[in-house]
């Protein structure tokens, strides 16, 4: 069975680059457009990874992350942070929130493979 | 990469515009923060994708204009009129580096250096003057870790019943406590703090939870981290009051591979991942999907009858587009709980406005206009079978073949529907086109030195997305020429007991099947006088007689200009008769309504859609034409008296006064179409009027006047000199469409002498 | 010219199916690929200072189709239009065109062995426009390049600024 991925991020462009990359990898890649409909639509599928941008307007990411922890069936789930910069400040939010790693931004293609890859295979 | 390039473009367009307008909207003196936060995401928004895509000017002017925004938004620096404008100048300049990037001109290094610089000169002046920042950060290594026993992470939900000092007090008892971020705020963001003690986590978290219920703070116990820089893993686990309570299904949510469950377990291969050991379920409810504000619809409109359909016009190319369809109310659970603190909590349209991205793509699907046009060419289509159908059973008895002409009743009012459905694919709301204007008035009305204040009324209402981009010069110029010769300065505002800031209003309506669109201005009004002696200095044939609404008229012809003096920003004459003539190619008319003091309204009246117009159809000899309706004034059957042959001018027929040239088709089409008579008394004469310009067609009948399907002649064949398309009649034959101004224009040319209405017998 | 045959979209090998109609005296032959349909010929809507041999555009089913005659473009004498007059409906350089002939034959099939050189004289329609000739048996067909010859300027289809 494919792994399946979430990737949270309001921006397009990028949530089209990332699905790309892995689907062509053969992930199962959902996107959504921000925290709301990321945690939406994780309550309604079961994800392997999480991906999830920090700068969203309504929820960002650090709150999706809690709320996703709160959730049953994600206490565990891989979730990383994609964010711009990679602050002593940052990752301790991102840690205390529930975060498993971040994942610095802009990142290419194979970067993102790669450490999907590590996370779940 | 290239492939989301397009993608790209449109959103970081998306982001410009909001940048904008929020700027605009944004009140000095209390900047709402959703505002700041909305501008900053925006240009965080563009910085991110364009890093990602490779374009680094971009990226490189929006981290310049990012880090200034993000310290407004946190507070450290005012938000102040220079910096909007600096922060508007960035904009353009962007805008500029984006069209570049889609094939334009290049940006200009200077303009752009010159923006960074001011950018950064603000940064540097602002926060000389503020406070410095109040959030601490400090940060626990691992070497402190290992003093102190461990490095436990707490988070904290903001409530308003617990005492934090008390429990940041607690806890220093504990061990070494930093505030990582403080609760509270507008964003009741929770309490990060950071404790390294020697206490047993277990402990720590169930002395918490005498102060604050366990559901609402969670610990992590920090076990290491894997840092590579660019990526990195938390090796962490989660702490719980009650931890010995059973764990999920997945175990400790151990990824593979897996290994055997303990209380804690670090994995520090390669593979390291943070390890959470799930929390007991809280009766968490799903957070609000509420980005749609029931009284704001998308925010951005009033609640006037949007069509789902329409509000996100064909922007995108298609995909799959999973992701951009969230029927999120339908995912969650059926009654949305009370809005969770750290969702929206604005009902201001500015704050939705931000939002509008979001919200549009939540209810919409994106198409490629390909083929929206196909499906309305089907529709068109199925009209005309329809109409054909319609035709053939005109003969047919009514008794004997009642069901059959019911069904051809019935089918003519579905495809009626059909067809309205489907044009309102194309139907986007005028904000498209009025958005720009804030922007036009505010920089205009600084420049002449005037005061104005735009109000826009039926943003919503809607019109053919083919005329929205038709539309925007037009309706620049007239705004252009209302502000620079409408309303008056302030100070002859005042002296004349106006109040010194000037109104100017843009007004869209739906009439019939036409939208109007006023531009509607509280200034001097038209000055009848100088219009007419203007006109008589030009030689134009006017009389003192002339209703107001004729004397308006004059202004559209061609190189008219009252300006007393031409400023760069309108006036050179050039620009009504070129505005009229953009109207009428759209298949619109356009009025001006004056009253001198007073101001001046000026109306521009289209068809609601594009591809179906209303007609009249002609027999001309054995050819059926089709005249554009908007072009028609009137028909009539000429008396012998009224008409004239002047010599150098041809035939003239005298119309309330007024002598106008009558033209036979057989002129433009040679050898071929000529009216069956040879009398014009025996022949139908349409008034029509074109570039300004009227003129009587001689046809032989009128057959009726209808809708009519446009068919683009160019697709198989090529352009002809005097038609403007083909439509299909209802028993199938093609007739073709004319083009009255084509006709009218070539009229003028040949015959300069007789282009002119005479109002004076001459010999 | 014998690079000229075989050019032909890998058809050279196998057989070319060619849609045979007469003009005048002669047997014209042309891509089978390029043909939409045969019609009749039905009442025409002229077109103002069109050439004579553009009779005016017809409606296909909601299509505005401009019709040639090819009997008066190559002056064969004075065209009869009655029940039996054939028009042939083209797809050609993305366009739809129809032109009107003096009748259709048949479809055949041509291959390699019955290809030869485009004879020098006898066809109304100029050598640029003919590619070969094809022959079976008795009969002489005359391998037109219809896309080609309807694009050209003479034939008045095409703007010459709408040219690709």
């Amino acid at each position: 069975m494919p792994k399946k991925v979430l990737t949270v991020d309001d921006s397009a462009s990028i949530r089209q680059m990332v699905t790309f990359t892995l689907k062509s990898a053969g992930y199962e890649v959902v996107e959504a457009i921000d925290g709301n409909a990321g945690l939406a639509r994780a309550q309604g599928d079961g994800f392997d990874l999480i991906l999830t941008d920090q700068n969203m307007p309504g929820m960002d990411g650090l709150n999706l992350i809690r709320a996703l922890r709160k959730l049953p069936g994600y206490g565990a789930t891989p979730i990383l942070m994609l964010t711009t910069e990679s602050s002593d400040q940052m990752k301790s939010l991102g840690r205390a929130a529930g975060a498993t790693g971040w994942l610095v931004k802009p990142f290419d293609p194979q970067k993102l493979l790669d450490v999907v890859k590590r996370l779940v295979g | 990469m290239s492939q989301f390039h397009q993608v790209f473009f449109d959103e970081t367009d998306e982001h410009l515009a909001t940048m904008e307008s929020v700027l605009l909207g944004v009140d000095l003196n209390q900047p709402d923060s959703e505002d700041l936060n909305a501008i900053f995401r925006a240009a965080h928004s563009i910085k991110g994708g364009a890093a990602t895509f490779g374009f680094a000017d971009l990226a490189d002017l929006t981290h310049v204009l990012e880090n200034l925004l993000d310290k407004v938004r946190k507070g450290s620096m005012p938000l102040t009129a220079p910096m909007v404008d600096a922060c508007l100048s960035a904009k353009d300049v962007l805008a500029c580096m984006l069209a570049a990037h889609r094939g334009g001109p290049v940006a200009q290094a200077a303009d752009i250096k010159a923006v960074e610089h001011r950018l950064q000169q603000l940064v540097v002046a602002g926060e000389s003057l503020s406070a410095p920042d109040t959030v601490a950060t400090e940060n626990t290594t691992q070497a402190d870790a290992a003093h102190h026993g461990s490095t436990i992470y707490l988070e904290l939900d903001h409530l308003p019943t617990v005492d934090y000092p008390a429990i940041l007090h607690g806890l220093s008892l504990w061990g070494e406590v930093s505030v990582v971020q403080e609760g509270g705020g507008e964003q009741l963001l929770p309490w990060v703090l950071v404790l390294s003690s020697g206490m047993a986590a277990a402990e720590i978290s169930e002395s918490l939870a005498f102060s604050i219920a366990p559901e609402h703070f969670r610990l992590t116990l920090d076990q290491g981290m894997q840092d590579e820089g660019d990526f990195g893993l938390f090796l962490s686990s989660s702490v719980n009051v009650a931890s010995s309570v059973a764990f999920e299904d997945d175990g400790f949510g151990l990824f593979e591979p897996l290994e055997p469950a303990a209380d804690t377990v670090t994995l520090l291969e390669e593979d390291g991942f943070g390890l959470f050991a799930p929390l007991p379920d809280p009766p968490v409810a799903p957070p609000a999907t509420g980005i749609l504000h029931e009284e704001d619809g998308f925010g951005l409109f009033e609640p006037l009858a949007i069509s789902p359909a329409a509000s996100s016009p064909a922007m995108l190319h298609e995909e799959e587009g999973f992701g951009l369809f969230l029927p999120a109310p339908a995912m969650t659970s059926p009654t949305p709980p009370p809005v969770a603190p750290s969702s929206l909590a604005v009902s201001s349209g500015v704050a939705a406005r931000s939002e509008r991205a979001a919200t549009a793509v939540e209810n919409s699907i994106r198409v490629n206009i390909d083929k929206v046009d196909l499906l309305l060419n089907l529709v068109g289509e199925l009209v005309i079978t329809q109409s054909m159908l319609t035709q053939s059973s005109l003969e047919l008895d009514s008794v004997q073949h009642e069901r059959l002409l019911g069904g051809i009743s019935a089918l003519q009012r579905n495809s009626r529907e059909l067809q309205e459905a489907v044009m309102s694919i194309r139907m986007t709301p005028i904000a498209f086109v009025f958005n720009r204007f804030p922007r036009v008035v505010r920089d205009l009305a600084s420049k002449l030195g005037k005061q104005i204040e735009l109000k826009t009324v039926g943003e919503s209402t809607e019109l053919d997305k083919g005329f929205i981009e038709k539309l925007s010069d037009p309706l620049t110029h007239l705004v252009r020429n209302s502000l620079d010769h409408g309303v008056e300065s302030p100070e002859v505002r005042i002296a004349k007991g106006k109040s010194a800031t000037g109104r100017l209003t843009l007004r869209a309506f739906h009439q019939g099947g036409s939208i109007v669109i006023e531009v509607t201005d509280d200034g001097a009004g038209l000055n009848r006088e100088r219009i007419l002696a203007k006109a008589r200095e030009r030689g134009m044939p006017v009389s003192d007689s002339m209703s107001d609404s004729e004397v308006w008229g004059l202004i559209f012809e061609a190189g008219f200009s009252t300006a007393a003096a031409v400023t760069d920003v309108s006036g050179r004459g050039v620009g009504m008769d070129v505005v009229k003539r953009n109207i009428q190619s759209m298949g619109g008319r356009i009025d001006i309504d004056s009253m001198q003091d007073f101001g001046t309204t000026i109306s521009i009246r289209l068809p609601l859609t594009l591809a179906i117009m209303d007609g009249m159809s002609v027999r001309v000899g054995q050819d059926i034409y089709v005249i554009p309706l908007n072009f028609v004034l009137e028909s009539l059957q000429p008396a012998a008296e009224d008409l004239k042959t002047v010599a150098g001018r041809g035939l003239l027929v005298n119309v309330r006064g007024q002598y106008l040239p009558v033209i036979s088709l057989a002129a433009f089409f040679e050898e071929m179409t000529q009216a069956s008579s040879p009398d014009p008394t025996r022949s139908i004469l349409v008034i029509v009027e074109a570039a300004g310009y009227q003129m009587a067609l001689i046809v032989d009948e009128l057959i009726g006047q209808q809708q009519f399907v446009v068919k683009n002649l160019e697709t198989n064949y090529r352009k002809v000199d005097g038609i403007a398309g083909a439509t299909i009649m209802g028993d199938g034959h093609v007739a073709l469409i004319l083009d009255v101004t084509a006709i009218a224009r070539l009229r003028q040319r040949t015959s300069p002498s007789a282009s002119r209405p005479v109002l004076n017998e001459e010999g | 010219m014998a690079e000229q045959l075989e050019h032909h979209s890998g058809q050279s090998k196998a057989a070319r199916e060619l849609l045979v109609f007469t003009l005048g005296q002669e047997e014209y032959g042309i891509d089978i690929l390029k043909v939409q349909e045969i019609r009749g010929y039905e009442a025409v809507t002229r077109i103002a200072n069109a050439p004579p041999f553009i009779k005016g555009v017809v409606n296909l089913r909601g299509s505005i189709v401009p019709i040639v005659d090819l009997r008066i473009k190559f002056e064969l004498g004075e065209p009869v239009y009655n029940a039996f007059t054939v028009v042939i409906i083209l797809n050609v350089f993305q366009r739809t065109v129809g032109v009107v002939v003096d009748g259709v034959s048949d479809v055949i099939q041509l291959n390699e062995g019955e290809l030869r050189a485009p004879p020098e004289f006898g066809s109304v329609v100029e050598t640029t426009y003919i590619e070969g000739l094809g022959t079976q048996g008795e009969r002489m067909v005359i391998i037109v390049d219809i896309e080609r010859l309807m694009s050209s300027d003479e034939m008045a289809l095409v703007d010459a600024t709408d040219r690709g």
